[in-house]
């Protein structure tokens, strides 16, 4: 009976992690569609801090109609999850603004490369913020070892 | 160049620590409400800096067609493109969730194959092989897929 019910659960979890990898394939793509849209902005019609700053508040003004009703009915949020809401905030948009800075200040076979090295900047964030919630094992390490090259060497040749 | 660099490794550094703050806020609440109290931090970051870098030309006599292409990238970048990042980070985790959202420069290579009838080099071909071989393995690790 326990291992049934050890079977169902196991189940279970890799259903919900299945859903969010599907997830993760979604936002990979609709990244992938906006970068091909923002390269023929940026080619014909404005720099790309400039472009980001539209974007975003476009993206703030959709984001608020879906989710305006929750600011209606206020939705409580406690200290601790404002608190990581702004540093996300500060993060992204520190990285969005610090990739525009570069690609003015470096070629794009420089810096496509470093800033495809994301996933492992992450890990550090995981091992320093997430111990003991997520594991990275050595088979996820190669695994994210091997995309970041492939990144890498698809940027580099192709800049 | 070695500015160039720096900012680089910024950026990676601030997506980095972007996936893993937005892991601990969706502790808290959903990620709808999560990424819109984060584009609260996020506009006035970028508005001011187009402002600092640009100045007042960053938002004035652009054609419409730049409005409508950035109403666009807005609803790609920040609607399904975050909404689903931080639903995949919510449910997967931030160690599966990176990688496959790393993975992008493939999508944008198919689709400049198949939609913009592009004909990729061979390095280009490998390093798709080398990604797709990347995603497998992590998506072949047991230990993870079960926490």
């Amino acid at each position: 009976m326990s291992a049934l019910r050890r079977w169902s659960s196991n189940r279970m979890a890799m259903g919900t992690v299945g859903v969010g990898i599907l997830f993760g394939f979604g936002a990979s793509a609709s990244y992938a569609s906006e970068g091909f849209v923002a390269s023929q902005v940026i080619r014909h019609y404005a720099p790309g801090l400039v472009l980001a700053a539209h974007s975003s508040t476009f993206g703030m003004g959709y984001l608020l109609a879906l989710w305006g009703r929750q600011f209606r009915h206020r939705q409580s949020v406690n200290r601790a999850g404002l608190f990581w809401v702004v540093l996300t905030g500060l993060g992204l948009a520190a990285g969005t603004s610090s990739l525009y800075s570069a690609l003015g200040e470096a070629p794009l076979s420089v810096v496509a490369p470093i800033v495809g090295s994301v996933p492992l900047m992450s890990y550090v964030f995981v091992l320093l913020l997430l111990r003991g919630q997520e594991r990275i094992t050595p088979r996820v390490l190669m695994g994210a070892s091997l995309v970041v090259a492939g990144v890498a060497l698809i940027s580099i040749y192709n800049a | 160049m070695t500015l160039g660099i720096v900012f680089a490794l910024m950026a990676a550094l601030g997506w980095g620590a972007g996936d893993v703050f937005a892991r601990r806020a969706l502790d808290h609440m959903p990620s709808g409400l999560a990424m819109t109290l984060a584009m609260f931090v996020i506009v006035p970051t970028l508005v001011g800096l187009a402002l600092l870098v640009h100045g007042p030309s960053a938002f004035t006599g652009l054609p419409l067609v730049f409005y409508a292409l950035a109403a666009l990238g807005g609803a790609l970048g920040y609607v399904s493109g975050q909404l689903l990042h931080l639903a995949a980070i919510n449910k997967a985790g931030v160690t599966l969730t990176a990688p496959l959202i790393g993975a992008a420069p493939l999508l944008a290579m198919l689709m400049g194959v198949t939609l913009g009838g592009e004909r990729p080099n061979l390095p280009t071909v490998v390093g798709a092989f080398v990604i797709v071989a990347g995603v497998v393995i992590l998506l072949t690790d047991r230990r993870t897929l079960k926490e």
